[in-house]
């Protein structure tokens, strides 16, 4: 799959060695993969592929929602329905980068998939109460500083409609 | 005296200039200097890396999306001999911390993120122009 993108070569002997060697030290797992889609993203730039970088960032942002969707399944709870609901602000986001594609033929799909994704989470409601604290920012060192607390408001039935849409977008891109 | 052994070490002393202002020079985009500062956030996870360069006293701005209940390290790593700057700002773009406290310079800080949300984060040098990496790491 890499190849045929044209990326195949972020996925050589020397970074699936350095992966190897680390399999059992998640951070630094975290820190190759991470650095490997850093340059990746930035090689595409360079190309002129934004289109395929930002493909592979709505990719890994579906599947993240995906999964956690499919745990709230199995498993519902009040953490993971929260973490469903904050996606509201990583969805805004993305919107702003689908803009830049929505002309591209080979986005229609997942821009159609995304705008009902984003109609189901503009009921979402987000809440935000800010004061000032006093933070140890460095070991020993405090700072005033401003911190704000959120709180999200997302039901079970939008957690619902949530799955489904994702679920549909989801399979839509495999098919 | 013998003249001709110190005039030996006439070619090192005038190279020594030269010498130190390469070893000024970083490569900030150079896999291994990364790696080096990554160092820094033993003990969090690594999220991403900001690439800074910056011409006479000019500012880089880039945001990233911070959740509650995480703990986020922001650290300012740079070659040369210069002081490099983070200020992180909340979606509102109010100021909430930096790493220069009251004329103190830390190269990391840490934010208990208790809001999710879009941060902003100015990378600046005090003083001209440099290079540098500025990396996000966090923990639950």
């Amino acid at each position: 799959m890499a190849n045929d993108l044209k990326i195949g070569q972020f996925f050589d002997i020397k970074t699936i060695s350095r992966m190897q060697e680390n399999a059992n030290n998640m951070d630094s797992l975290l820190y190759i993969s991470q650095r490997g889609f850093e340059q990746m993203s930035n090689y595409l730039e360079k190309q002129g592929r934004t289109d395929v970088g930002a493909q592979l960032l709505l990719g890994g942002w579906i599947e993240g929602v995906y999964l956690a969707t499919s745990v709230y399944k199995t498993e519902p709870n009040e953490r993971i329905m929260e973490t469903i609901g904050e996606q509201k602000v990583a969805l805004d986001e993305i919107m702003v980068l689908m803009d830049a594609f929505r002309g591209k033929r080979n986005f229609q799909t997942i821009i159609k998939g995304f705008d009902n994704l984003k109609k189901v989470y503009d009921e979402v409601e987000m809440e935000y109460v800010k004061e000032e604290v006093e933070m140890e920012v460095a070991p020993g060192v405090f700072q005033k500083v401003v911190n704000s607390k959120s709180t999200v408001k997302i039901s079970p039935e939008q957690i619902e409609t949530v799955t489904e849409t994702i679920e549909e977008l989801r399979a839509n891109i495999i098919d | 005296m013998n003249f001709k052994k110190y005039l030996l070490y006439i070619p090192l002393i005038l190279a020594f200039p030269l010498l130190t202002a390469f070893a000024d020079e970083v490569d900030c985009e150079d896999e291994d200097f990364l790696d080096e500062c990554a160092e820094v956030i033993d003990g969090y996870k690594f999220l991403k890396a900001n690439t800074i360069s910056i011409e006479d006293g000019g500012e880089v701005e880039y945001k990233s999306v911070f959740s509650k209940g995480s703990t986020y390290m922001l650290t300012a790593c740079n070659g040369g001999s210069g002081l490099m700057k983070v200020t992180l700002y909340d979606r509102d773009k109010k100021k909430v911390m930096s790493n220069l406290i009251q004329n103190q310079y830390y190269p990391s800080i840490t934010y208990p993120c208790n809001a999710t949300g879009v941060y902003y984060l100015k990378y600046e040098f005090t003083a001209g122009s440099g290079c540098g990496v500025g990396i996000i790491g966090f923990k639950k």
